[in-house]
């Protein structure tokens, strides 16, 4: 889970050292020859898949396994647009409840039982039976029933007219399970190899956890057959490790390359570095209840008061660019609202207005897991002191923050400005900014108790609303409100997906999503 | 043999004190398994369910009773994270850690002795000041830097070995060294201190003075004498080596314990750090009985 085991000094001690002695040596294999495409690609991410159980999975390294070798009704293309997968068409009822798929034919399962509208059906039984507790139920919350019509044709009805039904639909979590293997396996479905059973280009043949998972290609699968046969996924939890496992022709693909050795892999001949514009957002969160954080004119000033160009520049250069909005450019119902440039004046004015011309102390708490996290909280503080609020920094460890933000009420939570890392699954609007910012009692999605009734209003009418151009207007005026107007964030910036590969490497398709897609990859 | 049954049935209290001891510490620290497992976009029923199945939300005295009527039975109960029985994961990260421990033992035991034998004869000379330079190098060297150069000239530069990964027995040879090298500075420190002392002892001259050959007399009466305390700091440093093996594991990319058990702490895996702490504190006690037992086959003094 983690990648940041090991004390940051030491870290970066390292890398120093590497940087000054791996300069002018490119490894083996520099020029890619004219060689016939090899059969084994090797890819390489901080941790292990935790579960490859579609219905449990919270976390990207999974995904990335999970997204190969199981397939939705619908799916996201390399731009993030909807397209059917297993769905050859679907349409929605004028009552924008009811929405009928229509099912590919001919597709079977890894184990070879059949895909049906029977299989469609379980799958979701599955996941929505509360008795049997998947950590992802809370994402089909609108779902009232899903009943399979004839042999191919599938009837979902939703309790309420839900405009991100199709993102949902083509979320991770909606792929099908083999139903055989269900029946099998029960809880334990996609703890091991053989109880992980879906429909994808790639199947699972062996996984020995924190050391490998090869995955082999479906020869002849219905919608293409990788080029390369086998993907080989070894976990390496250090990120220095990891770049020199590259660097020695160890692994082929490495995601989450430690910043400072950026620079050094995108001047290596022999590696290719790749970014993509991702779903993920960096924050710092406003505990909107602790005063004087509940004045808005507060909290614009110190959005206002914070340098994210210079931050972006000093500490994760070439990672992310500053925010221009409550989403990501990528994200379904995005606004450009532009980025929010430093403006002492206007901050240290709206601090006077507010009653607090000389500042106020803050607390900021932040957390290594998130990379920069402490240097981050560092530099606001820093910035900050320029219109008088003194910062403390409290740094805790992934699962003590966890605990702020597991449904407190308010007057049990001692956290003024947090960090937090944004990045909605579905990659879309709804699941983006109403679970987070919808007013509620506790804080156990809103993590900062927002409440604000205009947004309230916008953001219910948009989650009923089907018609895109309606929509699209409703959620512009929702990012207005809490990305400027009444601020719920310090939005700081919009991180890319990051990937170094061997050169030879080719047609790797990098997702928002923040997983790469191997199955068109080949490696020479 | 009496000595023997005696060391291993004192190490019951030892284990069910540590048992109660890491139950407690992972109650009383921050941080609930089930909203971490349920990840951060979950409901909080389904953090609640999460917990009830998990049996959290039972009183503590109660949930301890039940995690010690199973691991008498021998069920450690399931990963919270990765939902596998815990015996499982134990059992496959066990060999991997067992591996590198005993290989860099062995290692730090014929480069540590050898080198302090050496240092010793050579009183000193300019060999013993090179062989305590370097071991001197070896104990003050940081294993997560080590690890990194041994990677970077091995590796990238000179492609002889793997970098990381745990497949062949090629892909230990790295591992061993950052580890088993530190071992030996410090056993090569011990030996020679041990030896230094033996061989100015009064019988050591009288040896001499019957006339016992100058080899004979250093392998069989002087390394014998000093074999109790290195074969106790080698014990040691196998019981420390079990556990302390998380960061050349997690640099080396290595399914071993060590790096199990960071995860599952970072996750508040309760079964899998209850699991993993007992058997790691188990065949540390054990490995500490069989010490005792081995060195009072070499010291007769011991044997009472």
């Amino acid at each position: 889970m983690s990648n940041n085991r090991l004390p940051h000094a030491a870290t970066v001690v390292a890398l120093l050292a590497l940087a000054a002695a791996g300069i002018g040596c490119g490894g083996r294999g520099q020029a890619p020859e004219a060689t016939a495409p090899r059969d084994t690609l090797v890819f390489s991410a901080p941790a292990d898949a935790t579960t490859l159980d579609p219905h449990n999975t919270t976390d990207t390294e999974s995904d990335q396994v999970i997204g190969m070798v199981f397939e939705g009704l619908l799916g996201f293309d390399d731009q993030m647009n909807i397209v059917g997968r297993l769905a050859e068409r679907w349409n929605v009822e004028s009552d924008g409840i009811t929405w009928t798929f229509h099912l590919r034919r001919g597709v079977t399962f890894h184990d070879g039982s059949p895909f049906n509208a029977e299989a469609v059906r379980v799958s979701f039984a599955r996941v929505l039976d509360p008795a049997q507790k998947h950590k992802r139920l809370s994402l089909f919350v609108m779902l009232d029933r899903v009943e399979a019509v004839d042999d191919f044709t599938v009837r979902f009805v939703t309790k309420y007219p839900f405009g991100a039904f199709e993102p949902t639909i083509a979320h991770i979590s909606s792929t099908i399970l083999s139903p055989a293997a269900m029946a099998t396996h029960g809880a334990a479905f996609g703890t091991t190899a053989t109880s992980t059973v879906g429909t994808g280009p790639y199947r699972v043949i062996s996984w020995k956890r924190d050391q490998e998972l090869v995955l082999e290609r479906v020869e002849q699968h219905w919608r293409l057959t990788p080029p390369t046969r086998r993907i080989v996924y070894r976990p390496i939890p250090e990120g220095a490790a990891r770049v020199l496992a590259l660097e020695a022709g160890d692994v082929d693909v490495i995601s989450r390359v430690p910043p400072p050795e950026l620079d050094r892999l995108g001047a290596s001949p022999a590696i290719a570095v790749t970014k993509t514009v991702s779903i993920g957002a960096q924050q710092f969160r406003f505990n909107v209840t602790k005063p004087p954080l509940n004045d808005r004119r507060v909290r614009q000033a110190i959005s206002l008061a914070i340098d994210r160009r210079a931050i972006v520049d000093q500490l994760v250069q070439g990672f992310a660019t500053p925010s221009t909005s409550a989403l990501t450019p990528i994200m379904r119902g995005y606004a450009p609202l532009g980025e929010i440039a430093r403006d002492l004046e206007k901050a240290r004015q709206l601090l006077a207005e507010a009653g607090h011309p000389n500042g106020f102390p803050l607390k900021i708490a932040t957390t290594p897991r998130y990379p920069m996290g402490v240097e981050l909280a560092e530099a606001i503080a820093a910035q900050l002191r320029d219109v008088g609020i003194v910062s403390t920094i409290q740094v805790h460890d992934w699962a003590t923050m966890v605990q702020f933000w597991a449904g407190l009420p308010p007057e049990k939570n001692p956290q003024e400005l947090f960090i937090m890392g944004a990045g909605a699954s579905t990659a879309d609007a709804d699941w983006g900014l109403r679970p987070i910012f919808q007013t509620a009692p506790t804080n156990e999605n809103n993590y900062g108790y927002y409440s604000n009734a205009e947004f309230d209003d916008v953001i219910t009418a948009a989650m009923r609303e089907t018609d895109a151009a309606r929509r699209q207007a409703l959620y512009r005026r929702a990012q207005e409100i809490v990305y400027l107007e009444d601020p719920g964030a310090i939005w700081m910036y919009d991180n890319y997906y990051v990937i170094a590969s061997r050169r030879g490497v080719s047609d790797l398709s990098p997702s928002a999503l923040g997983v790469v897609t191997f199955e068109r990859a080949v490696v020479r | 043999m009496r000595h023997a049954a005696a060391a291993v049935l004192r190490t019951v209290p030892t284990l069910l004190g540590v048992s109660v001891l890491v139950f407690l510490i992972m109650h009383a620290i921050p941080g609930d398994p089930a909203a971490i497992a349920a990840g951060l976009d979950a409901s909080p029923e389904t953090v609640a369910a999460i917990r009830e199945s998990l049996g959290l939300n039972r009183p503590l005295h109660e949930q301890f009773g039940a995690f010690l009527s199973r691991t008498l039975r021998g069920d450690f109960g399931v990963s919270i994270r990765t939902g596998r029985p815990v015996i499982e994961e134990v059992a496959a990260r066990m060999p991997y850690t067992l591996l590198l421990s005993v290989a860099s033992v062995v290692l730090a035991a014929l480069v540590g002795v050898t080198a302090g034998v050496v240092a010793a004869v050579r009183h000193q000379r300019w060999l013993d000041h090179v062989v305590m330079t370097l071991t001197l190098v070896a104990v003050s060297t940081p294993s997560y830097w080590l690890a990194l150069m041994l990677m970077l000239v091995m590796a990238v530069w000179l492609g002889w070995l793997p970098a990381i990964g745990a497949a062949t027995p090629r892909h230990f040879v790295l591992p061993v060294l950052t580890l088993g090298l530190q071992s030996a500075g410090e056993v090569a420190r011990m030996t020679r201190a041990t030896l230094l002392d033996v061989l100015g002892d009064e019988f050591l001259r009288a040896a001499r003075a019957r006339g016992v050959s100058s080899r004979r007399m250093l392998w069989r009466h002087a390394l014998g004498n000093a074999a109790v305390p290195i074969a106790t700091v080698l014990g040691l440093r196998i019981g420390g080596l079990l556990a302390g093996t998380v960061l050349v594991e997690s640099v080396f990319a290595i399914p071993g314990l060590g790096r199990m058990m960071v995860d599952a702490v970072v996750a508040r895996d309760f079964p899998m750090i209850q699991g993993g702490v007992l058997v790691v504190a188990t065949s540390y006690v054990l490995i500490n009985a069989a010490t005792d037992v081995l060195a009072a086959r070499l010291d007769p003094r011991l044997r009472t």
